[in-house]
């Protein structure tokens, strides 16, 4: 469903920006027996497990003193260069990491480990974003203490200067630029916490990608409400 | 239908001058109260407190919870026991009934022992103990042999616990069995024969996410089963 809209910035020059909607989001919660707390997300074509386990025992060369150690393991699926614009060890690890640690209650569970696994099945685009969507959707599960919750969001930039929301694969691969967003929401304010870019970009385009991002957050945290209102109201 | 609160989100409680507890799953901010798991907000009055009711299965040790814990090893005058927990607990040689220096309780590693949790606190390792403040077990220490140890899911031993849960006395009417429950995820349950043994701790998982009127026709399917029918 795509509707189209031309706007004219301030020096005259006009650009398009294609407001697409989110890809369908389906989740199952709880598929791994065995994990504290797993996650199976689906996000067009785009799959991704995601399991935690924790806050439990670890060795002494993942042990902080005052909080958790968080440790974030991708496995992808196909092996890609450490500078690839698809999703790698090497890109995925730190952005999740760095989000889950402003995120998780660290300090509650000091000399803890909480380890998240974040499997790759499927890609057909915004895969980074995907895995911070399902590491949440993890860590929800889990009941892991978190300060808010959080959510990826990848949006393109085309050659003819379009923004395309959660781009599938094809379109990925021809984008000038890609922006990988983690975005928070506490008491239903929804803020960019951090990012990701891959290619060349103008500072007006990031702009408009950030609040095509917040917008389209505030439907996956609707996701996440529906999805735990499912979980909860058994029982 | 319960609305579920997901972490971040301003909790419908008012922090007035009144006492208020807070328990898990809730955090208080300047004077607002935010849920910190995603899960039913669930209140008892006088003194009224507040905590979130989150699935959750793995366990942090509370003081006062009565567990299931397995004996891992020797630690100088202590046992070492897996309560399911980040780290080991420790129970002294002499938290049992009848403990003397010289009159040992004769435990090795695998036992299992039903111990109420004295210390935890997030900066140290916790302690168990067999008895109470007046030196009687009531019911806590060893688990005789020859029992089962199921592993669940913390949600589903509060609800077998609880008074509204016919599980157990529908159960209880059936079968002959013995069981504790550990508030750290731990059942323990020992029957008759294997085959008993087995149909309890089958209808204990399978119950967690049904009804209570579920619940019965499940018991019945599987004791028929169980019985040859």
């Amino acid at each position: 469903m795509d509707t189209e809209m031309s706007s004219n910035t301030n020096d005259g020059e006009t650009s398009a920006v294609s407001m697409t909607k989110l890809r369908t989001l389906r989740a199952q919660l709880s598929v791994l027996h065995r994990a504290d707390g797993s996650v199976a997300l689906q996000q067009g074509g785009t799959v991704v497990w995601a399991a935690v386990y924790g806050p439990g025992d670890s060795t002494a060369s993942k042990r902080l003193n005052d909080r958790a150690f968080i440790d974030v393991l991708f496995k992808p699926k196909v092996s890609r260069p450490a500078n690839d614009i698809g999703a790698t060890k090497e890109n995925v690890s730190p952005l999740l990491r760095g989000t889950c640690e402003s995120m998780v209650d660290i300090r509650r569970h000091p000399r803890t480990l909480i380890e998240l696994v974040v499997q790759e099945l499927t890609d057909d685009g915004g895969l980074r974003a995907v895995c911070l969507t399902a590491g949440c959707l993890a860590l929800l599960d889990a009941g892991i203490p978190m300060t808010a919750v959080f959510c990826g969001v990848s949006v393109a930039l085309m050659p003819d200067d379009r923004l395309v929301l959660d781009p599938p694969l094809k379109e990925q691969k021809m984008a000038t630029a890609l922006f990988t967003f983690a975005l928070k929401s506490a008491e239903s304010e929804v803020e960019m916490i951090s990012c990701d870019t891959n290619g060349r970009f103008q500072f007006d385009d990031f702009k408009r990608a950030v609040s095509l991002a917040i917008e389209a957050a505030a439907e996956v945290f609707l996701f996440y409400r529906e999805m735990m209102q499912r979980k909860l109201s058994l029982g | 239908m319960s609305v579920v609160y997901l972490p971040g989100d301003k909790l419908p409680v008012s922090t007035g001058k009144e006492a208020l507890i807070v328990g898990p799953g809730v955090s208080r901010a300047d004077d607002r109260l935010v849920a910190t798991q995603a899960g039913v907000l669930r209140s008892k009055q006088q003194p009224f407190s507040c905590w979130m009711d989150a699935h959750v299965r793995r366990y942090v040790p509370v003081r006062g919870d009565k567990v299931i814990g397995v004996i891992t090893g020797k630690a100088g005058e202590a046992w070492k026991v897996d309560v399911g927990a980040a780290e080991l607990a420790t129970v002294s040689f002499l938290s049992f009934e009848g403990a003397t220096k010289r009159n040992r309780p004769s435990l090795k590693t695998g036992d299992l022992i039903y111990c109420q949790v004295l210390l935890a606190m997030k900066d140290m390792e916790p302690e168990v103990v067999c008895i109470d403040s007046e030196g009687k077990s009531r019911g806590l220490g060893a688990l005789p042999d020859g029992g089962l140890l199921l592993k669940c899911s913390l949600n589903l031993v509060r609800r077998l616990l609880s008074a509204k849960c016919a599980l157990l006395p529908t159960l209880g009417k059936e079968l002959r069995f013995e069981i504790t429950c550990g508030m750290n995820g731990r059942v323990w349950i020992k029957s008759n024969s294997h085959k008993e043994t087995i149909a309890i701790a089958q209808i204990i998982l399978k119950s967690e996410f049904l009804n209570e009127s579920q619940i019965s026709e499940l018991i019945r399917t599987i004791i028929d089963r169980c019985r040859g029918f």
